[in-house]
Parts: structure tokens; sequence; C-alpha cells
């Protein structure tokens, strides 16, 4: 199975180096959109299907990691790579010190402390005008190289397939595997001697660290950091990306980024009333798509191959384990 | 000076009081129910878009007015009963993080329905006629309209108190707020209880939109800052909690009001000082139970 795993992951990985030739300048635009939407959600989930831990303020360490390109430029002239690599460490630091302070608290208290500490980290980029520029954002400077599209999308293509292989690999570690128990029953995991809070506060630092990568990448791809980033409503964006492809599977999430972000880029340029539209299709997903795009195929696969009382067996911890996790 | 804080001080009480009518609703509905209602700020936005319609209608009378207090709230919690009923029972089984997304995807959709029927500009309501002048308070003008929503504030916090000391309704809804599941043992109709909750919760975010349309804005977007204000109440006071959400909320008001005086673009940032405070002290909230 999970040689399977990284054969299919190697192939995708292949055909998506094979666009630039294969498709115009404006699609790699979106392309990109989708890559860096990509890691934000395997990131992100590594807090949600994998620890159990409803984060509703990931906007934040996007955020922080585009701020801290456009600062690291426009403060101490670093130049964009540099900001990039910096980014996860600024990022995930915040998001320690925001799990440090709300792991003690379960469930829904801790979706919205998460939401508020996002909040602060927002209000504070967007009213410091002296440091941050406020309202009007931080421009990003790309070095001339970077300029050519082509370039810059190998670039994203290289660190988000890097990123999500690594988180993949940290997944599947005895670590990964803690925190799956964790999700199942934190009360379980901590008798058998795992140091729960420790483990959550390390989870959501790493997918603090790599969603801040992600939001580097977009903030050099738009040239620009901006408030509106860290909102609170783009902290759904995540959370929406993990449910529509599914938070109890690895690849999941990377599959809702990309329909998401697709769904989005049409939807926002044809219709006046785009929001609309996207709550009557997240109110559709929520309601009769539970297991996610690839939850639920991968229910039908294992049905259809099994046919028998193996096939109910295969599917039923997943069912178990959809009715704990994120219950206060 | 000292007369200038007391006034500002004075308005905080009444910016406060509409962030307790509108939070005393969300603290209800995470109590019973669990889940961080985030369209209770669309519901807010929409109690101020019936109101400007309805005291336009009336030519902004005192008719009108008062018109727009009892019909708007109604309305909305008509609506919230619906989203309970249609929405968030089918799925009451699973997980609250998928409640908790159906709720988003409804603030996107007041959004763009408001958007669609009222159009995106910006709209005022006035102070109703009878109300329309200040008070002399130390000297100063005090709007009489900012009075009226001191007082109505209290008014609600004193109905609710009542209600839940009172009625069985209130009772019943107490002993959801600590064990759901016992409650349903006992042989109450929880999910009839839920839509009742929701409903009143949505009531209160309504009449808290009818009071606040004469002082604030009516505009898209006013959904999100008082849906954080109003989270924020809910964990300094503690889920559940009629009183606490009531301190909180006077908490919040003040130190914001207070905020303005001091440091005006980071005066949203002090909310976050006080429950960060709250957090690490006593962090189920100051009247909540330990989660």
């Amino acid at each position: 199975m999970a040689g399977k795993s990284v054969t299919v992951f190697a192939l995708v990985v292949l055909v998506l180096a094979a666009m630039p030739y294969a498709t115009s300048e404006s699609n790699l635009f979106v392309l990109m959109d989708v890559l860096i939407a990509i890691l934000f959600a395997t990131a992100y989930n590594l807090v949600l299907g994998q620890t159990g831990l409803l984060s509703f303020g990931h906007a934040a360490y996007f955020g922080l990691g585009a701020y801290t390109v456009a600062l690291l430029q426009g403060h101490l002239g670093l130049p964009m790579l540099v900001g990039i690599a910096f980014g996860p460490f600024v990022a995930g630091f915040f998001a320690m010190l925001v799990a440090l302070l709300t792991v003690r608290l379960s469930g829904m208290y801790f979706a919205m402390l998460t939401l508020a500490f996002a909040q602060l980290i927002y209000t504070i980029i967007a009213e410091w005008y002296s440091f941050t520029g406020g309202d009007n954002g931080l421009p990003v400077t790309v070095p001339d190289y970077f300029f050519v599209t082509t370039h810059y999308f190998y670039l994203t293509l290289g660190i988000v397939a890097a990123s999500v292989f690594l988180l993949w690999l940290i997944v599947n570690s005895p670590f990964g595997v803690a925190l799956l128990a964790i999700r199942e029953n934190p009360q379980r995991a901590s008798f058998v001697g795992l140091n729960v809070k420790l483990y959550q506060v390390a989870a959501f630092t790493i997918s603090g660290a790599f969603s801040g990568l992600a939001g580097a990448l977009s903030g050099s791809l738009h040239q620009m950091a901006f408030p509106s980033m860290l909102y609170w409503t783009e902290s759904a964006q995540p959370v929406l990306m993990a449910l529509a492809g599914g938070i109890h599977t690895f690849f999941g999430p990377a599959v809702g980024a990309a329909i998401f972000t697709i769904l989005n880029f049409y939807v926002a340029s044809y219709s006046g009333y785009p929001l609309l539209i996207f709550g009557i299709v997240v109110l559709l997903l929520v309601m009769f798509l539970p297991e996610g795009v690839v939850g639920t195929l991968r229910h039908w696969v294992s049905r259809s191959r099994k046919n028998g009382p193996e096939a109910v067996k295969e599917t039923a911890p997943a069912d178990a384990g959809a009715g704990r996790g994120t219950r206060a | 000076m000292i007369i200038d804080i007391l006034i500002q001080l004075l308005s905080g009480v009444s910016r406060g009081m509409v962030l307790f009518v509108v939070a005393s609703g969300l603290t209800l509905i995470f109590g019973v129910l669990r889940i961080p209602n985030f369209c209770h700020g669309s519901l807010y936005m929409l109690a101020a878009f019936v109101t400007y319609s309805i005291t336009t209608a009336f030519g902004s009378s005192n008719a009108g007015f008062l018109a727009s207090l009892i019909v708007a709230p109604l309305v909305v919690a008509l609506f919230g009963a619906a989203i309970e009923f249609f929405l968030l029972r089918p799925i009451a089984g699973r997980e609250h993080l998928y409640q908790l997304m159906v709720t988003f995807a409804i603030t996107l959709i007041v959004a763009d329905g408001i958007k669609l029927i009222w159009g995106g500009s910006y709209r005022s309501v006035g102070y109703p006629p009878m109300l329309d002048g200040s008070l002399s308070v130390l000297g100063r003008p005090f709007p009489e309209y900012y009075v009226l929503v001191i007082v109505a504030g209290i008014v609600i916090a004193a109905l609710l108190a009542l209600m839940i000391e009172r009625t069985r309704f209130g009772r019943v809804l107490s002993a959801a707020v600590i064990d759901p599941e016992m409650v349903g043992a006992l042989g109450i109709n929880v999910p009839r209880l839920y839509t009742m909750v929701f409903a009143l919760g949505a009531l209160l975010a309504g009449f808290g939109g009818a009071l606040a349309a004469p002082i604030g804005s009516v505009s898209l977007g006013i959904d999100n800052s008082i849906i954080i204000e109003s989270f924020a109440v809910v964990i300094i006071g503690g889920s559940g909690s009629i009183v606490g959400a009531f301190a909180a909320a006077l908490i919040i008001g003040i130190v914001q009001a207070l905020g303005i005086m001091v440091a005006p673009r980071l005066a949203i940032a002090f909310i976050f000082l006080a429950l960060c405070a709250v957090l690490l002290l006593r962090p189920q909230g100051l009247l909540g139970r330990r989660v």
C-alpha cells in the first residue's frame, strides 16, 4: 500500500512537471495556486485528520509566511528565497506559542481559541502600519530569474512536492501513529504513556510551519502580502479543502484543494455572487459527502473489490473514527 | 479629563449591551448544542437589514422603530429555527465539525443573499424621533438612544435570568448546558429543545441587530466584526452562562471604549489581551464549568 502511494505520487509530480510544455501561461498561474493550496491543506490536515484537533486559525500561519518574505525584504533587504526559507520557522514559532496556550482545551473550545489568536495576529498585522504597511499590504520583489513563470513554477512544484512527501513520511512515522492514537482516544493514549499535550503542540507547530511555507510561496507568487490573507474567513479554506477530499486520508486534502481552488477561480471569474454558489457547494458537500471525495471513493473501491462481510469490516474502523475525533 | 473618561465609559457600556444581547444568544447555542454558531453574525446582519426596510417603509417614525424591534427579531428567529431544523438536525449524529461548517456555509449564503436582495451599498437607519435628542450627563451631551440601548440590555439580561431560574424551559436549558445526554435520558425531547434554543439564540441576535442598526452602519461585513467579539464574550464569560456573558460583554465594551482613547488602531487588540488573561487564569471562562 505504501509503495503504491509513492508510485502514484511520483507519477503525479512527473505529470505536473511536464505542464509548462502542455498548457498556457495563465493556466500555469492557476496551477501554482492549486499547488500552494495543496501544501496548505495537507499541512492543515496533520492537525485535523491526524491529531483530531479542529484549528480554525491556520490562515494566520499562512499569512505569517507571506509576511516573513515581505518583511525580510522590505526591512532587511534579504532576497525572496531567504524569506521563503525563513517563512516556515516564523510561522512555526507562532503556531507553537498558540498551541502551548490552547491545547489544554478540547473540541470546539479549541476551535474558538485558535480563531481568536489568529484574529489577534491579523489585527496586529493589519493595524501596525509603520511595520507592515497595514491595509495596503507589503510588496514582494521577485528576482529576475523567478520572474519567468516556468522558473517559478518549478520552484513551487519542487518545494510543494518535497514538503508533501515530508509530511507523508511524518504521518507514516511512529510519531504519526502516536498522533492517530491521540485522535482516537486521548485518554487511552496518555495511559499508554504518551505525553498527549506535547504531541499535540508538536503536530500543531509542524502544521503551522508548512502552512507558513505555503504562504511564503503564495506571497511571492502574487508579489504581495495582504492582511486579508490572515482574516478568519480564510481559515475556513483549509478546513473545507480537507473535508472536501476526506480528512481520514492523506491525499484527500490535496484533491480537495485542487477542486476548491479551480472552482473558486471559475466562480469568482464568471459569477456576480461567488459566495452564494460557494456556500451552496459547501452545504451540499458537508451534508451529503461527509467522507470527502477520496474517502468516499475508497469506500466504493474496497466494497466492490471484496463484496462480502470483509467489506463491512474494512469500513467499520473508519466510521468509528468519524464518530469521535473533534467532538467536544 | 475625568468627565471625558466617564462619558467614554458610558458609551462603552452601551456598546457592551448590544454585544451582550447578541452574544447571549451565541452562548446559549454553544452551551446547549455545543457548536460555535458562525452564522450568528449573519443573523445579526440580516436583522439590521430587515430593520432598515421596516423603518424605511414607515418613514422613520416611532411606530416603524417599534415595529422593527419586534418584527426583525421574529423574522430572524424563524430563519434560525429553519436552519436548525432543515440543516443541522439531519446531521446531528455526526462530529460537530460538520455542523460548524454548515453554519459557516450559511454565512457565505446570507452575505451574498443580502447583497442580492438589498444591494451592496451602505445604508443607515436614523434614531427614532422620540429618542433623537441627547441628555446632559455631567454637563456633556449623551445620546438618548444610547440610554435606551443600556436599558434594553439590562431588561433582556433580567428576562433571560428570570426565564432560566423560573421556567421549566429555562431549567431544562441549563441542565442541557451541563449534560445534554442526561437531559435526553430524562425524557426531554432533545431535538425539539435544540430547535427552540437555536431559535431563541437567533431571536437575541436579531434583537441585537435591530437595536444596533441606528448606532452603527447597516452594511455588508458587519457580520464578521460582531461574530469575533461575540466569540470572545462566550470564551471570557464561559459557555452557556448568561451572567458570564453579561460581565464579559461589559468588560469588552468598556475595554474597547477606553482603548480607543489610548491607542485607536489597536483597540480591538485589547479584547484579545483580556481574552488571553482569562484563558491563562481561568480556562473555562469567568463563570463556565471545566471543559
